[in-house]
C-alpha cells in the first residue's frame, strides 16, 4: 500500500512540474523571438479609447497612441511653436487665424489631406463636449476658402490659438463622425492601429503613406500593466523594451542596470496641495501660508524623490510657456506658528486633506510626510485616500478642505492650467480674486506672446504669495529603455513617442 | 479566499440539519486516536501565541511609544536592524517614509485583532439571533430571512466585501460592517440548525408541557445549545474575517491610510519588493502564524466541543 | 428529485432576481457620478447632461429599473460607459480568463491534492504526514494575496523564471494558477487523506484484500475510485469560491479577469459592467452550486432520501 500510494504521488507532482517546465519554455521563444522591429511598451494607466475627439481628448494614455497615428497643425518644439501640417498662419484681424495647409500631406488610405479635414477635426473635438472643447469656446466660424486654408474666426481675440492646437489632432473628414473608425483609427502619422482592446492592448503597424522619414520601428505593442512591480520585472525579464510612470524608488534600483537606461526630464507637470479657500481656517491667507511653512519640503522631496521631481519655483513648471519664478516659502515651523497665532488659531486646529488613489507619484507617502511636519506645528489633518469617482465628486462639489493632486498644462501653455482653475467663475477652490480674473482674462485675448507670458507671470505671483495652494515638487518625467531602444526623445508633455526609435 | 464554512454551508436549501455536520472540510480520522499531551499542546500553544499578540497588540505601542503619523523620510527604507537617526534600533526595518515597521506591526495587530472581533461579535449576534427566530418561528419568516441569506451566498464572500466595501466607502467601521454582513448568513444558518434540532427534543419538549413560554425555552433550551458551537464558528471564522480584512485594505478598500493594519502595511511595501522586501514580507509571516493558530485552536475546539461539527 | 430540481431552480431564479435588484440599486447610493468621472472635472456641464443622457440616467429610477430588468432578461446589460463595448461580451470575455485560471488551479488543487494526501495517508501521523498537515493548514491560512507577492519576489524578482504579470503566455499563468490553488488544494488533501484512511477499513476493501488481491489493485482500483466523486464533488463546489478569490490574484497578478474588471467597474461607476459582472458571478456561482447539490443527493442516499 504504501509504495502504491507514493508513487501515485511522486507520479502526480512530476506530473504537475512538468507541465509548468513546458509552458515556461514556450514563453522563454516567443518572448525573445520577436526583436526585428516591435517595440514593446507597457503602459501604466489603460488605453480606455483611442477616439481623441471626446471625453478622452486629454487623456495620457489615450494621447500617447494617437501621437502616433496623427498629426496636428502645429507643434511645440523646445517650447516655440513650430509649423506642421500647417505651413504658416497669419492674423488678417484680431479675431481670425488664418493657416495655410501643406499640400503633400495624405493619410494611410491615399486620401489626400485637405483643409475639410482640418475643419471637421475642430469641430469633433468642439461637439465630442470633452475636456479640451472648453478651450475653443470662443470659436464662431471654421472657415475653408479652398483646399489648402483653414480660417478660425473667434468671438473674442483667443491668444492661445496655437498652443491649442497642439492637441488638435487631424482626422480624415469622411471617418470622424463613424465611431467604428476609432477602433482602428488612421490618421496622416507615422504608424496606424492594427488592433485595439480597450483597457488592454493596443498593437501599431507602420503607415507606408507616411510623408516623412520611415519610422525604423516595423510595429509597435502596447500592453497595460497596472502594478509598478509588475512592470518592473517585465523590464527586467526582457518582456517589455520600454516603460514609464515608475515611483522613484524603482528607479534608484534600476539605474545600476547595465541592460537598462532609464531618462529623466523635466515635465509640464506638478505637485499640488490646494485649500479650500471658502472654507474655515483657510480662508485666511495666513493660514495657508502657515501650512506651507510648516512643512519641511526640501528635505521630503530629497528623500522621497531622488530625481523624479525638483523643487517648484512657481505654479506651474519652469517648463511652460507664460511660467515665471516665484519668492520661495523657506520651512520655518517658528513662522508657521506665529501666523497660525495671528490667524487665531495658536494651538493649530483639526482638518483634513483628500487625494484620489493612484492620483500621484508616492502620494501616500507624501501626505503621510507633510501631515507629520503639520502635526508638528499643532495642525492635525486627517487623511482620505477615495476613489477617483468620490473624490472627483467632492472636488467639484467644493466638499472638502483640503486635496492633494498633481496636474499637467498639456498645451504648454499657463493658460491652461491658470485661467481653467484659478478664474472665480471655475469655482474648483473656492479662492476667487477679481484682480487675478482680469490678468487672466487680458492674456487670453492678447495676441502678442511676450505681453501674455508678463501677464502670467504678473498671475502666478498672486497664486502662489496668496498660496492658493502649495506648489511643492515639479514632476520629472522617466522613460526606463531596455538598452537596444536607440533614439528615443522625451518630451515634457510626457506623452513618450517611440517614431523615431529604432531597435538593436 | 476558500472559505470552506461558507461553502458548504452555501450547499443547500434549508434542508435537514445534516447540514451543521457538513460544516468543516477538517478530516482528521477517527481511526487515529491522539495521544493527550500532543492535544494539550495543540490547545495551549496557540491559545499562547494568540495571548502574545493581544499583548503586543495591547501595550506594544505604548511601549514603543508609537506615532503613527511621526514619519522620518531621512530612515526611509532601512533594514531590519538598522540604527535610526535618533539612535534607536529598527529592529524590523523601516518602510517608505521611516516609520519603524515593528510597532506598526504591533500596531496593526490591535487594529486586526480588534476589527476581527468586532465584526464576529456583531455578525454573531445578529446572524444568531436571526438564526434561533428562523429556526424556532419557521413560517414566512423562516423563508423569507434564509432566502436573504440565499442572495447572499449566491455570491463569493470576498467579490461581495468588496462590492459592499466600495458601496460604504473605506473607514474602520465600514470595515467591520462590511465583513460581518458578507458573514452573518455563516452565524444564522449554523444557529437555524441548532435550535430546529433542540427545539423538538425531551427537554424542550418537557418545558413546553410544563408551560414555558417561548422565550424561556429559547432562553434555557435553545441559547445553550446554540452558544457553543457558535463559539467555535466564531473561532475558525476569525482567521477567515482578518484575512478578509488584511485583503481589502490591500485593495485600497479596507482600512483607511493613518490606520495601520497588516494588509495596509502589505499593501504599502508590494511596490518595495525591490528595494525593501521587508516592508510586505514582515507583516505577512506576522499575520499567517497568527491565522494558523487561530485555525489550530479552531479545530482543536471543534473536535473537542461537538465531533457532530467535524467532518464525520 | 425532480421535484426538489425545479424548486432548487425557482429559488434561483429568486435570488438572482434578489441580487440583480441589490446590486442596481446599491450602485446608484455611491458617490460619484458615472458622467462626470469619465470626462473629468473639467467637463462642460451640459456635457455630462448628454452623456448622462446617452447612459440613460437622466430617467427617474424606477424607471431606469424596470428598462434595466427588461433588458437583462435578454442578457443585455447595455454598453460599458468606460470601455467602448457591450457589458455582456466585456464579461464574457473577462470570464473565460478566470475561467481559464480557475480551472488550471482547480486541476493543480486536485492533482497535488490526491498525490499528497495519498502520501499522508499512507503512514498517519509519520513525519511526511506531519509536514503535509502544517502545509495544509499554511495553505489554507495565507493570504492569497501576500503568497501572491511572495512569488513574485522569488521566482520574478530573484530567479527571473517567470513573468510576474499579464496574461500573455502560458508561464503567465503558473503563478496566478497556484496561489489561487492553494487554499483548495488543503481542501482536497485533507479530504483525500481521510478519505483514504477511513476507506481502508471499510468493509469492500477488506473483502478485497481477503479475496487476495493485490494492494496495488485494492488501493488504486477500490480506494481512491470510491473516493474520486466525493473528492471532486466538494471540490467543485469550491470552484464557485475559486471564481471570486480570483479577484485577488487577478489584481496582485494584472490577469484580466471578472474579479479586476468588476472592481475597475465600481470604482469608474461603470453601472452597466458592475450590473453585468453581479449577475453572470452569482449565475455561474448557483449554477455550480445547483449541479453540485443534485450530485450530493444523487450521491448520498442519505441526503437522497430526505429530500
Amino acid at each position: 500500500m504504501r509504495s502504491l500510494t507514493t508513487r501515485l504521488g511522486a507520479l502526480a507532482l512530476v506530473g504537475v512540474l512538468g507541465l509548468t517546465a513546458c509552458s515556461f519554455d514556450s514563453d522563454s521563444t516567443t518572448g525573445t523571438g520577436d526583436g526585428a522591429g516591435t517595440l514593446r511598451v507597457a503602459n501604466p494607466t489603460p488605453v480606455v479609447s483611442l477616439n481623441p475627439f471626446a471625453a478622452n481628448s486629454a487623456d495620457q494614455p489615450t494621447l500617447t497612441v494617437v501621437q502616433e497615428v496623427f498629426e496636428t497643425l502645429v507643434v511645440r518644439d523646445n517650447g516655440e511653436i513650430a509649423p506642421n501640417l500647417a505651413e504658416s498662419w497669419t492674423n488678417p484681424d484680431p479675431l481670425t487665424w488664418q493657416f495655410a495647409l501643406r499640400d503633400d500631406v495624405t493619410f494611410a488610405d491615399g486620401t489626400p489631406l485637405t483643409s475639410a479635414d482640418a475643419k471637421a477635426s475642430l469641430q469633433a473635438l468642439i461637439d465630442g463636449k470633452g475636456p479640451l472643447a472648453g478651450l475653443w469656446a470662443t470659436v464662431e466660424e471654421i472657415g475653408t476658402p479652398d483646399e489648402h486654408t483653414l480660417t478660425i474666426r473667434t468671438s473674442s481675440a483667443l491668444g492661445t490659438v496655437l498652443s491649442n492646437l497642439t492637441l488638435l489632432w487631424i482626422a480624415p473628414a469622411a471617418k470622424i463622425t463613424d465611431s467604428a473608425f476609432f477602433d482602428a483609427p488612421y490618421g496622416t502619422g507615422p504608424f496606424k492601429v492594427s488592433s485595439f482592446t480597450a483597457g488592454q492592448s493596443v498593437e501599431l503597424v507602420r503607415n507606408d503613406a507616411y510623408r516623412g522619414d520611415q519610422p525604423k520601428l516595423a510595429t509597435i505593442s502596447y500592453r497595460y500593466i497596472p502594478e509598478v512591480s509588475g512592470r518592473v520585472t517585465a523590464l527586467t525579464n526582457n518582456e517589455i523594451d520600454v516603460t514609464w510612470g515608475l515611483p522613484p524608488d524603482q528607479l534608484t534600483g534600476l539605474r545600476g542596470n547595465d541592460a537598462l537606461t532609464v531618462q529623466s526630464f523635466p515635465t509640464y507637470a506638478n505637485y499640488y496641495i490646494w485649500f479650500n479657500s471658502s472654507r474655515e481656517p483657510f480662508t485666511d491667507a495666513r493660514v495657508r501660508r502657515a501650512m506651507w511653512h510648516a512643512v519641511d519640503f526640501a528635505t521630503i522631496s530629497g528623500s522621497l524623490f531622488d530625481q523624479a521631481g525638483t523643487p517648484a519655483t512657481g505654479p506651474l513648471p519652469e517648463a511652460i510657456f507664460g511660467a515665471a519664478a516665484q519668492n520661495p516659502y523657506p520651512y520655518d515651523p517658528a513662522k508657521a506658528k506665529q501666523l497660525l497665532t495671528e490667524a487665531g488659531y495658536p494651538n493649530g486646529f483639526t482638518t483634513s486633506m483628500m487625494w484620489s488613489t493612484g492620483c500621484c507619484t508616492n502620494g501616500n507617502s507624501f501626505a503621510d510626510a507633510m501631515i507629520s511636519d503639520w502635526a508638528k506645528v499643532g495642525i492635525v489633518v486627517k487623511p482620505e485616500e477615495l476613489e477617483r469617482a468620490t473624490w472627483l465628486d467632492k472636488l467639484l462639489k467644493l466638499d472638502w478642505n483640503s486635496t492633494m493632486t498633481t496636474g499637467s498644462t498639456i498645451t504648454g501653455d499657463a493658460d491652461f492650467t491658470l485661467a481653467r482653475l484659478y478664474l472665480s467663475t471655475a469655482k474648483r477652490n473656492g479662492y476667487t480674486n477679481p484682480a487675478l480674473d482680469e490678468i487672466l482674462l487680458a492674456a487670453r485675448a492678447e495676441l502678442d506672446q511676450d505681453k501674455r507670458a508678463d501677464l502670467y507671470a504678473q498671475a502666478g505671483k498672486i497664486v502662489w504669495d496668496d498660496a492658493v495652494g502649495i506648489f511643492p515638487l515639479d514632476l520629472s518625467g522617466n522613460v526606463v529603455l531596455r538598452t537596444g531602444v536607440n533614439g528615443f526623445t522625451p518630451t515634457p508633455n510626457d506623452l513618450p513617442s517611440f517614431a523615431g526609435v529604432s531597435l538593436s | 479566499m476558500t472559505d470552506p464554512v461558507t461553502a458548504s454551508v452555501a450547499l443547500g436549501t434549508p434542508g435537514p440539519p445534516v447540514e451543521a455536520d457538513t460544516t468543516g472540510d477538517d478530516g482528521r480520522p477517527a481511526a487515529v486516536p491522539r495521544r493527550p499531551r500532543r492535544r494539550r499542546l495543540r490547545l495551549w500553544i496557540p491559545l499562547g501565541v494568540i495571548a502574545g499578540y493581544v499583548v503586543a497588540g495591547l501595550i506594544g505601542p505604548v511601549l514603543a511609544r508609537y506615532d503613527p503619523i511621526a514619519t522620518s523620510v531621512t530612515d526611509r527604507l532601512r533594514p531590519p536592524g538598522s540604527r535610526l537617526a535618533d539612535g534607536s534600533l529598527a529592529l524590523l526595518g523601516t518602510d517608505q517614509v521611516g516609520r519603524d515597521l515593528l510597532p506598526q506591526i504591533m500596531q496593526g495587530a490591535r487594529v486586526s485583532i480588534l476589527v476581527g472581533a468586532a465584526t464576529l461579535l456583531l455578525a454573531g449576534v445578529v446572524g444568531a439571533a436571526i438564526g434561533i427566530l428562523c429556526g424556532y418561528l419557521g413560517g414566512v419568516v423562516d423563508a423569507v430571512l434564509m432566502r436573504l441569506a440565499d442572495i447572499q451566498l449566491a455570491f463569493p464572500s470576498i467579490l461581495l466585501a468588496v462590492f459592499v466595501a466600495a458601496v460604504l466607502g473605506s473607514s474602520v467601521t465600514n470595515v467591520v460592517l462590511t465583513l460581518s454582513i458578507t458573514t452573518w448568513p455563516i452565524f444564522a444558518r449554523v444557529a437555524r440548525a441548532q435550535t430546529l434540532a433542540t427545539k423538538s427534543r425531551d427537554f424542550a419538549n418537557a418545558a413546553r408541557t410544563l408551560g414555558a413560554g417561548s422565550w424561556h425555552i429559547v432562553r434555557h433550551c435553545v441559547l445553550p445549545a446554540v452558544a457553543s458551537p457558535l463559539m467555535v464558528i466564531a473561532t475558525v471564522q476569525l482567521g477567515f474575517v482578518i484575512v478578509a480584512e488584511a485583503s481589502l485594505s490591500f485593495l485600497s478598500l479596507g482600512i483607511p491610510p493613518g490606520t495601520p493594519s497588516w494588509g495596509t502595511t502589505i499593501a504599502n511595501g508590494r511596490d518595495y519588493l525591490a528595494s525593501a522586501w521587508w516592508i510586505a514580507t514582515i507583516p505577512g509571516l506576522v499575520l499567517a502564524l497568527f491565522v494558523v493558530c487561530v485555525g489550530v485552536l479552531g479545530d482543536e475546539l471543534r473536535d473537542r466541543s461537538d465531533p457532530n461539527l467535524s467532518t464525520r | 428529485m425532480l421535484r426538489y430540481a425545479l424548486r432548487r431552480l425557482a429559488i434561483s431564479a429568486l435570488v438572482l432576481f434578489g441580487a440583480a435588484t441589490v446590486v442596481f440599486f446599491a450602485m446608484r447610493q455611491v458617490d460619484g457620478d458615472p458622467a462626470v468621472n469619465q470626462l473629468g472635472p473639467d467637463a462642460d456641464p451640459a456635457a455630462v447632461e448628454a452623456l448622462r443622457r446617452e447612459y440613460g440616467l437622466d430617467a427617474a429610477p424606477v424607471v431606469q429599473y424596470v428598462r434595466f430588468l427588461q433588458r437583462a432578461a435578454t442578457f443585455d446589460f447595455g454598453d460599458s460607459f468606460r470601455l467602448n463595448d457591450a457589458a455582456t461580451s466585456l464579461v464574457l470575455t473577462h470570464l473565460t480568463a478566470t475561467a481559464a485560471l480557475a480551472a488550471t488551479a482547480f486541476t493543480i488543487a486536485i492533482v497535488l491534492g490526491f498525490a499528497l494526501g495519498a502520501l499522508a495517508a499512507t503512514r498517519p501521523n509519520g513525519i511526511v504526514d506531519r509536514v503535509v498537515s502544517v502545509l495544509s493548514m499554511l495553505t489554507q491560512s495565507l493570504p492569497s494575496f501576500w503568497v501572491g507577492i511572495m512569488l513574485i519576489l522569488v521566482f520574478s524578482r530573484w530567479l527571473h523564471l517567470l513573468p510576474s504579470s499579464g496574461a500573455g503566455s502560458p508561464a503567465a499563468m503558473v503563478m496566478p494558477a497556484v496561489t489561487l490553488a492553494l487554499p483548495l488544494l488543503s481542501v482536497v488533501l485533507r479530504l483525500v487523506r481521510s478519505g483514504l484512511l477511513d476507506v481502508l477499513h471499510e468493509d469492500y476493501v477488506v473483502t478485497a484484500r481477503a479475496k487476495g488481491l493485490s494492494e496495488t489493485r485494492v488501493v488504486g482500483w477500490h480506494a481512491m475510485r470510491n473516493m474520486l466523486i466525493p473528492v471532486v464533488t466538494v471540490a467543485g463546489l469550491e470552484f464557485g469560491s475559486l471564481l471570486g478569490g480570483a479577484v485577488i490574484v487577478e489584481t496582485v497578478f494584472a490577469w484580466p479577469g471578472i474579479g479586476r474588471l468588476m472592481t475597475d467597474a465600481i470604482a469608474a461607476r461603470d453601472y452597466s459592467v458592475v450590473q453585468a459582472c453581479v449577475i453572470t458571478v452569482a449565475a455561474v456561482f448557483i449554477v455550480i452550486n445547483l449541479v453540485v447539490d443534485l450530485l450530493y443527493v444523487r450521491l448520498d442516499p442519505r441526503v437522497r432520501e430526505s429530500v
